[in-house]
């Protein structure tokens, strides 16, 4: 009994372990998708120390050129983030696009 | 269904080796049909893994005492909750247990990683499926949890009732999740090094990770000295136990990580610093491990001694030898974009909170070990015991309690002069204060004096903290305080659940100072009837008491407590002398209160009926339980995720200033 019941999962692991391979994907790992998640991680690192910074501000711990410095270089960071996650967006939504018009 | 439990390991193991495998091969061939069988074959690992654990659950709820870890760990007299208890009482399920929690985690972090950073998903999958398979080759090669016995015994042995305790059947599994729990962020800081990633957000992704293992550990450290407390009958609650140590070590570095990794975020300098505090983290948790399975030390924990000792030290040598290869192989990588500005800033004080961290580790590192290298080196074992650790770990505590005060008045880059002077003139007042009020109480050891005023000093940092952030609330948006109270925590999480810990640390701070100082104790032998005062009270011995519960003898000496001419009701300290003759226990007199625990214990008792009683006053070790609770409530505030910041205040920055606290 115990043998059927090993020899049983032993199956349905396999099934299930080796279900991704039968598909025959041979899509690149990561990819844009991986490029997107960090960019989105990026971006809101950059604006939570940004949020952070304006309360140390405001609550006149720290000068006002200090602050100047360090939400300059944290909006650089965010607004870059941003512009190459639209831009990766645009680029995602191209073929989208194409396929509308030609309908 | 021994065979199944066993059937399942080996499958388990089977799984990670392949996860392992098709990880490294998807990563290089970079095919997502590879990586994603290599996640399934976790997936199905975990299942086999909970499969195994339900059956030694299952055994030892029904007391199958056909299977030797039951027999070794269960007996009739038992009570139900501690059978299934002994699943983590033995060495067998304390691994399978590790390695459950270990297939728990990766699951989740595979999830978590997937969607956050998913080039990082192969190297993780290759790192936390390596550790799974150590552990799974112990429980299937060397010391397996079904092993069975051809001729059943009719009783099994039972735990050692020290371990029939509540306190005990939560220590280990909370333990083991802070424990387990650091291979997390190790994982995905070996990945973000392989896959080259580490500079831009790898070490930042195991911030979460080591926040949960480092509570965890918190806990696991609590509920083990609550054991200590009430199981062991010696009236304290830290012993500088090498076990015990062993948990303190990664918990030290999982702290001064959590604080550094801050300066990584805000400043992106640290990353190399970092990368060594993750990596020295989990290697302290299989040290940990080493220690407790090996025996090398002698501790209170030496239930748990097997000779698994050198194959754990087989394994972190080579763990600690690929990491550190791997993030010497990246270093220049994790350069840091900046270097500190000023001596007087929070960065620095975070680099200096650093130090002292690792030097305290250090210091219980070198004191725990110290047996050992004295033997290897003078052939004599010489133990360094608690006045070493007395001694070295009070002062450097000392300097990070300081640190907790000025830290968060400290700005980023500089501090100027009079930035400094109008930050510190009022927690300056409060500290003085305190420590005005203790010297007035008749208190006059400066060292505690000294401890107290920091609390008051630090604690008033952290009160000007809300009120500064609740007044720009005000002041920005009109709310009323209660409401920009809330809306302030919600807003900030981190920051505000980092301040509510730091308020349960002092409270756990000032509880060991208290109890430590100022405890007072005296053993005295009394006739029915006599009193002895200890302290503000007197306890009034009433007489001996005989019972049996659980296989055991229960010996109580009945007393009555008075404060003055108060009555404050009755108490028993009791003895538990188990039938089999060797274990003994007690059952400790405690009345708690936030002013101190009255603690007595029944040491002996004599035929004609007098009683030899160990009676103490351990002042304010309640609020060392209390400061766990708040330290749990900061934690669990600071862990939650925090709002989404509106990305319209990049596009606006005028706007950002005008929603400080937002």
């Amino acid at each position: 009994m115990t043998a059927v019941i090993a020899v049983g999962l032993a199956a349905v692991a396999a099934w299930y372990v080796l279900a991704p391979l039968r598909g025959g994907r041979r899509g690149a790992a990561g990819g844009a998708s991986a490029e997107r998640a960090g960019l989105v991680r990026e971006r809101e690192t950059a604006l939570h120390s940004l949020r952070d910074l304006a309360l140390d501000h405001a609550t006149g711990k720290m000068s006002d050129a200090d602050y100047d410095a360090l939400r300059s270089r944290q909006e650089i960071v965010a607004i870059d983030a941003l512009r190459r996650l639209d831009a990766l967006d645009q680029l995602a939504s191209r073929p989208a696009t194409r396929e509308a018009r030609a309908e | 269904m021994a065979s199944l439990g066993r059937f399942a390991l080996l499958g388990a193991l089977v799984l990670v080796f392949y996860a392992v495998a098709a990880a490294v091969l998807g990563a290089r061939t970079r095919r997502a049909a590879v990586i994603a069988s290599a996640v399934r074959a976790l997936g199905g690992s975990a299942a086999l893994l909970a499969a195994a654990a339900l059956v030694l659950f299952v055994a030892l709820g029904t007391r199958d005492y056909g299977f030797l870890y039951v027999a070794a760990h269960v007996n009739d007299t038992q009570p139900l909750v501690y059978d299934l208890t002994a699943f983590w009482g033995g060495m067998e399920g304390s691994l399978l247990l590790w390695a459950l929690v270990l297939a728990g985690y990766t699951l989740l972090a595979v999830r978590a990683v997937g969607r956050t950073q998913p080039a990082l998903v192969p190297g993780v999958v290759a790192v936390l499926g390596g550790v799974a398979a150590f552990f799974l080759l112990l429980l299937t090669t060397v010391t397996s949890p079904f092993a069975t016995a051809p001729f059943p015994p009719a009783d099994g042995a039972g735990m050692n009732p020290l371990l029939l305790n509540p306190w005990m059947a939560i220590h280990p599994p909370t333990l083991y999740l802070g424990y387990v729990g650091l291979t997390v962020p190790f994982a995905i800081v070996i990945a973000a090094l392989v896959s080259g990633h580490a500079a831009d957000g790898g070490v930042l992704l195991a911030r979460r990770w080591m926040v949960w293992a480092w509570y965890c550990l918190s806990m696991g450290l609590w509920f083990g000295a609550k054991w200590s407390y009430v199981v062991l009958g010696w009236g304290g609650y830290w012993a500088w136990d090498p076990v015990e140590n062993a948990a303190l070590m990664p918990w030290l570095v999982a702290t001064a990580f959590i604080h550094s990794v801050m300066i990584q975020e805000r400043r992106e300098m640290l990353g190399r610093w970092n990368v060594v505090l993750v990596i020295v983290a989990f290697g302290l948790s299989i040290f940990g491990t080493f220690l407790t399975r090996s025996g090398v030390l002698s501790s209170v924990h030496s239930f748990t001694q097997s000779s698994l000792g050198t194959l754990f030290l087989v394994f972190l040598a080579a763990a600690m030898l690929a990491a550190f290869a791997i993030a010497a192989w990246r270093w220049d990588s994790l350069r840091g974009r900046h270097e500190l500005d000023a001596a007087l800033s929070r960065e620095s004080a975070f680099v200096l909170n650093n130090v002292l961290f690792l030097a305290i580790a250090l210091a219980v590192f070198l004191g725990t070990v110290f047996p050992v290298i004295s033997e290897v080196l003078t052939g004599r074992r010489i133990n360094v015991g608690p006045p070493f650790f007395n001694h070295v770990v009070p002062p450097l505590a000392v300097g990070l309690l300081v640190l907790m005060g000025v830290g968060p008045l400290l700005a980023w880059r500089r501090s100027s002069a009079e930035h400094l002077r109008r930050s510190f003139l009022a927690p300056g007042a409060a500290g003085v204060a305190v420590a005005a009020l203790v010297l007035a109480g008749g208190m006059r050891a400066s060292g505690p004096i000294l401890v107290f005023a920091l609390a008051g000093f630090v604690a008033a940092t952290i009160v000007l903290e809300f009120i500064g952030g609740i007044r720009v609330r005000q002041l920005l948006r009109g709310e009323p305080a209660p409401r920009a109270l809330v809306a302030l925590v919600a807003r900030n999480r981190r920051r505000y659940g980092g301040y509510i810990v730091h308020f349960g640390m002092l409270l756990l701070l000032c509880g060991v100072t208290g109890s430590s100082v100022f405890a007072t104790q005296r053993l005295a032998t009394l006739a029915p009837g006599e009193s002895a005062a200890v302290g503000a009270y007197r306890v009034r011995y009433d007489g001996l008491g005989q019972s049996t519960a659980h296989g055991a003898l229960v010996v109580g000496a009945r007393l009555r407590v008075f404060e003055g001419a108060r009555d404050l009701g009755p108490l028993t300290a009791g003895r538990n002398l188990y039938l089999n003759g060797r274990d003994s226990t007690s059952d400790v007199a405690l009345r708690s209160t936030p002013r101190d625990d009255l603690y007595i214990t029944l040491v002996g008792w004599a035929q004609d009926g007098r009683a030899t009683l160990r009676l103490l006053v351990n002042p304010l070790v309640m609020w060392m339980w209390a400061g766990a609770l708040v330290l749990t409530a900061g934690a669990f505030i600071a862990m939650a995720p925090e709002a989404r910041p509106r990305a319209a205040a990049v596009a606006a920055p005028v706007r950002v200033m005008g929603t400080a606290g937002r």
